[in-house]
């Protein structure tokens, strides 16, 4: 039977009369590592805080590790990693002290002890901060972005959690330092059994690294896959016409389209080929071809706002 | 072991406030008895047909009253400056994430900050004030002693900087809007403090201060373990 680390049932929060979370559904088995994406304000940050029991659900309700989010108890805490979106942390502490700060709330691993094994594995904090070339004695509040969160990086994965969860990680990173970041997440994927929930809307890093893809728009879970099945799935198909395209467009799976005067482009998501081909026949198009996209051009297409099927003009004065 | 890290944490970043508190009252304090004193000479007799029965009034009428005033005024100024520190800069800063998913209880890191606070008045306000009522008592300053009771006054007033830091703690913690009940901690605050300016003996005072203090706390409690992050 899968031992799900994570899992919510219709999980909702609204703030006022703003909903910010719709009836998030979602199951993480262990061992996974899930790409949780979504634009700015589709409610990640959000979903992340009720997971963690720092916001209450208005509805619903989600476990971690088989503990109720809102009562989560310090066994369980222990257990579970977190890396808060933009890396705050304690300003006037320097790295040796917000890492004793840190192990005071772990078991410090015995010498004995093998790779992978819980509790605060020292000698690994300060390999991976050598790693990033920085030095004990540096103040949290002179780091950079980018140091800040490789700091971050090695607080969390120095006590070895079973669940990792990381709310946009590698925002405002620069590419060398999101890659180190990277190579840090994939540190803790090779040891066995750790799940990690990845918030972010850099796609290429969730491609990196991710088995799992979590697509929230608005608040609701628009996709819940694995990422090859995402990658598959959806797909654009241009349509040529001779004359102008049809004006209904009854193809199976469509999401949206964009039409100029001889061409159709359809994104589609789950469609056949043999439907495509079906279509193409009975709607007169003289050619047709699916066009390659990368998970970032995937992920815009599949959350674009139904009305944006033009591309955006400018004309001088 | 946890509690103490975070107490120390806690006691670090009330450490500026502490520090800056201590040294206005030692240095205001100071220079306000040497005044005395000279003010004093040839003025003891009167200053003696001044003084009243009751505890807190002594300090009043006494030739060191400004120095009440600064007492006050640092226990006030140090118990506002607490509470923002300890239950306001966490929200602009964005750190409450890293803080409350410490593995411990949400009551043990509340308690630091308590602690914390609660030394940090007693060592810069309290202490002091016990230092300055020593030096202003030894017969170089005043020829005629302070009475126990105002000396108690004194820690009435440091308890009144308390009730301060808790109205600002809660004011901070709080998620209701500035115009609605937000301000209900401070205000409360005030509201004890011209409560027992109204009748200024010792068993009221404290009996107010307590009581207040104990509401505050509760309030606070109850804020903190139920509260958003």
């Amino acid at each position: 039977m899968t031992e799900f680390v994570l899992e919510t049932q219709g999980l909702t929060k609204f703030y006022g009369d703003k909903l910010a979370v719709d009836h998030i559904d979602l199951k993480i088995p262990r061992g996974c590592i899930c790409g949780f994406v979504g634009r700015n304000g589709s409610g990640k940050t959000t979903a992340i805080k009720l997971l963690l029991g720092f916001l209450k659900p208005t509805a619903g309700s989600s476990r971690l590790l088989g503990c109720d989010s809102q009562d989560l108890t310090p066994a369980i805490r222990q257990r579970i990693g977190y890396v808060a979106e933009g890396h705050r942390l304690i300003r006037w502490m320097t790295i040796a002290e917000i890492a004793k700060f840190q192990s005071a709330f772990f078991h410090e691993q015995p010498a004995s002890a093998k790779q992978g094994d819980a509790g605060w594995d020292s000698k690994f904090f300060w390999d991976m901060i050598d790693y990033f070339g920085l030095s004990k004695k540096q103040k949290i509040k002179h780091l950079s972005n980018g140091q800040r969160a490789q700091v971050s990086l090695a607080l969390t994965l120095a006590p070895n959690p079973e669940l990792l969860i990381m709310d946009d990680p590698t925002l405002g990173l620069d590419a060398a330092i999101r890659r180190q970041f990277l190579e840090g997440i994939i540190e803790l994927i090779m040891r066995q059994g750790r799940t990690i929930l990845f918030s972010s809307h850099i796609l290429g890093d969730i491609e990196r690294v991710a088995d799992k893809i979590v697509v929230i728009d608005k608040g609701v879970i628009r996709a819940d896959c694995s990422l090859e099945q995402f990658r598959t799935e959806v797909k654009k198909v241009r349509f040529v016409f001779n004359q102008s395209p049809p004006q209904t467009i009854d193809i199976e799976g469509l999401l949206g389209s964009r039409r100029s005067d001889k061409e159709l482009e359809v994104i589609l998501v789950g469609t056949a080929d043999e439907k495509i081909a079906e279509w193409a026949k009975s709607s007169g198009a003289a050619d047709y071809q699916t066009i390659n996209m990368n998970l970032e051009d995937q992920f815009i297409e599949y959350t674009a706002p139904a009305g944006r099927n033009k591309p955006f003009t400018w004309e001088a004065k | 072991m946890r509690f103490f890290t975070l107490l120390k944490k806690e006691l670090r970043e009330c450490l500026p406030w502490m520090a800056t508190a201590a040294a206005i009252l030692l240095l205001i304090g100071s220079l306000n008895l040497i005044d005395s004193k000279q003010r004093q000479i040839g003025d003891q007799y009167r200053t003696f047909e001044r003084y009243s029965e009751v505890g807190g009034y002594y300090l009043l009428t006494h030739p060191i009253s400004d120095f009440s005033i600064l007492v006050f005024m640092s226990a006030v100024g140090l118990g506002l400056a607490l509470g923002v520190r300890q239950f306001w800069v966490d929200d602009f800063m964005g750190t409450w994430g890293f803080i409350v998913h410490r593995s411990t209880h949400r009551t043990t890191i509340f308690a630091a900050k308590i602690c914390a606070a609660l030394i940090s008045m007693i060592v810069a306000i309290g202490l002091l004030w016990c230092y300055l009522f020593w030096l202003a008592n030894s017969s170089a300053y005043f020829v005629f002693p302070l009475p126990e009771k105002s000396f108690i006054g004194g820690w009435l007033i440091c308890g009144m900087g308390l009730l301060f830091y808790l109205g600002a703690g809660l004011v901070g913690l709080s998620k209701t809007k500035w115009y609605t009940t937000k301000l209900m901690g401070l205000g409360f605050a005030l509201w004890m403090f011209i409560t027992l300016s109204q009748q200024w003996t010792l068993w009221w005072g404290f009996g107010t201060v307590l009581i207040g203090a104990v509401v505050l706390l509760f309030l606070m409690w109850e804020t903190f373990l139920n509260r958003e992050f």
